[in-house]
């Protein structure tokens, strides 16, 4: 796969990039699993939203607000105990995914929020007036017509997510990131850490165009 | 027109004499009593949008609200669904009250009433067909039913083959006609139009009204839309209201408010519409009054009985005064004929002001000529 590292390398790669994978790939599902919801709910309470309240929106934007500004670093020791509560473990790749899920889920909130808001506010008005419920407005009209947007900002996160992972090797998580700082920098194997380099720049770009026929096939303007 | 299929038994062109909307007793559709509408302004200044409002629509009848933006008849219609709720005042549609309804029986009743929109408004990810649906899937109508009533309003927009297509693949008369299909699907009773034709050409807006004027005969909507443009009132509508500053100046039958206007900004508005202009040039290599003489330039409107009589030469002989006509033509609202023309007026003050005087007791309307560059 690689010719110009050793068999023993070799197999470190495909196990850290299968870590790496489960890492960005759990993080993601939980984050668009939580984040739908959340960013509907901002984006309902939001100002001129179909359930405007200042009561629900402000709390939950601050909380948001306080996550994002969290160096992610940080946020996943910070976190240890509520990791060792859902995983039962605070070290490993599962461990890994609880701080990464997190960030993810508030980056996407208000990504998917600003996807929400970018939908027509006629198309709003006109199920409104044809009797439609505030929840059918959102599962019908808001989520359909944002799914574009929704479907690049799912682009934009899993892109980030993969920077993210490579600090998961402070919490144990491995992934190719953590194998590019243990041998291509601690070990002086600059070849390691041009093949890491080279992979994921590889994978950002496969997940990139992969996101944009994505949302090319979706959208219908 | 081929898009719309004959229907079996076609109501005939309203005639004018027994206009839906002089029909007495029977219950208007809608009902608008002293609608306020507050809006915070800037800096805590509350703007009246709507400033006691009260108009009333007769089933079956083409109602057009005029004004330029900013008078508050996008307010107005927005107050007759509630998609606007008015600080003060009473909304009844088809006899009830909507503002002492809940949320359910009001989106119950917003079922009853359609809406079509200036930018069309249809949902991008959808197809004509399944945005045709959308509002019977919202009131929960089965699956095999919706499918027939979708083919069925489609098929009267004249937009049957175009159901797979999606919105942005059609051009703005056939989005509309998505609009008046989706509209009518859950079967209305009540169409309102905001500013519908708005955004198409010429020639499409003709179609568009044309379409509306023959689905209210057909399935005997009660139509009330607002618009800017005159044209738009003069071609479909039965009853106008003009309005200005949250204000209804003026409302009639729409032969009535063309011929008879009595505000300064309804008669502004009805000049670009069937008024005269007439160039500078013209007017400038018009000649000179003779000396104790003047020249005015009128306009005259002949409506009613007098419009066949030789009034122009019978003027001139009675008063010893000269008629030059320098344009006329004869135009129709609403089925009823109506001539107008431009007059070049020479003869002494007196006499002058004696025949004007005289057109005017002949039920003429007489104002003077509008110059344009």
């Amino acid at each position: 796969m690689i010719p110009w590292l050793s068999p023993a390398l070799q197999d470190l790669f495909i196990e850290s990039a299968i870590e790496t994978a489960m890492m960005v790939g759990g993080a993601a599902a939980i984050a668009i699993l939580f984040g739908l919801p959340i960013a509907l709910l901002l984006h309902a309470t939001g100002k001129g939203g179909l359930a405007q309240s200042g009561l629900v929106n402000r709390p939950l934007g601050l909380l948001i607000n306080a996550v994002r500004s969290t160096p992610f670093i940080i946020l996943m020791v910070a976190i240890v105990p509520f990791t060792r509560l859902v995983a039962g473990t605070s070290i490993g790749t599962t461990a890994a995914i609880v701080p990464l899920a997190l960030a993810a889920t508030a980056f996407i909130s208000r990504l998917f929020e600003s996807a929400f808001a970018e939908v027509d506010r006629g198309v709003v008005e006109a199920a409104r007036a044809m009797g439609a419920t505030r929840m059918q407005i959102l599962l019908k009209v808001v989520v359909p017509e944002a799914l574009p947007g929704l479907i690049a900002a799912i682009t934009v996160m899993l892109v980030s997510l993969v920077g993210f992972s490579a600090m998961a090797g402070a919490v144990g998580g491995g992934g190719l990131g953590d194998l590019g700082i243990r041998f291509g920098y601690q070990r002086f194997m600059p070849e390691v850490m041009a093949s890491v380099v080279v992979i994921l720049i590889l994978v950002v770009q496969g997940l990139q165009s992969l996101g944009d026929w994505l949302v090319r096939r979706v959208r219908r303007r | 027109m081929s898009a719309f299929p004959p229907g079996p038994t076609p109501r005939q062109a309203t005639d004018p004499a027994q206009a839906p909307g002089s029909a007495q007793g029977a219950e208007p559709a809608i009902q608008l009593r002293n609608l306020v509408r507050h809006f915070a302004g800037r800096g805590g200044v509350a703007t009246k949008a709507l400033d006691g409002v009260s108009l009333s629509v007769a089933a079956g009848e083409i109602f057009g609200i005029v004004g330029r933006s900013g008078a508050g008849k996008s307010t107005l219609i927005r107050c007759v669904n509630l998609l606007e709720r008015p600080t003060e005042g009473e909304v009844r549609v088809l006899g009830e009250d909507l503002l002492l309804l809940g949320d359910r029986a009001l989106r119950e009743r917003r079922r009853s009433i359609g809406m079509v929109f200036q930018h069309f408004n249809l949902l991008s990810s959808r197809t004509v067909a399944d945005n045709v649906a959308f509002p019977l899937e919202v009131a929960g109508v089965p699956q095999a039913e919706r499918k027939a009533r979708v083919a069925e309003v489609l098929g009267l927009v004249g937009l049957a083959e175009k159901a797979d297509a999606y919105p942005a693949q059609l051009s703005g008369g056939q989005k509309q006609r998505v609009g008046i299909a989706r509209a009518l699907a859950p079967r209305p009773s009540i169409l309102l139009c905001d500013e519908a034709t708005s955004a198409l050409d010429p020639e499409t807006t003709h179609d568009i009204l044309g379409l509306i004027r023959r689905l209210r005969d057909r399935l005997d909507l009660t139509v009330l839309l607002i618009t800017h443009e005159m044209a738009v009132v003069k071609e479909i509508c039965d009853r106008v209201a003009v309005m200005e500053a949250g204000k209804v100046l003026e409302e009639g039958r729409v032969f009535d408010v063309f011929t008879r206007p009595s505000h300064p900004t309804t008669r502004s508005f009805i000049a670009g519409t069937i008024g005269h202009s007439v160039p500078r040039g013209t007017v400038a290599r018009l000649p000179a009054p003779q000396p104790g003489e003047e020249k005015r330039l009128l306009q005259v409107l002949f409506a009613g009985p007098n419009s066949t009589r030789a009034v122009i030469s019978e003027a001139s002989r009675r008063f010893g005064i000269d008629l030059d006509i320098i344009s006329g033509r004869i135009d129709e609202i609403a089925g009823e004929p109506f001539g107008l023309m431009a007059l070049a007026a020479y003869g002494p003050s007196a006499q002058l002001d004696a025949a004007t005087a005289w057109f005017q007791e002949l039920g003429l309307t007489v104002t003077p000529l509008a110059e344009v560059n």
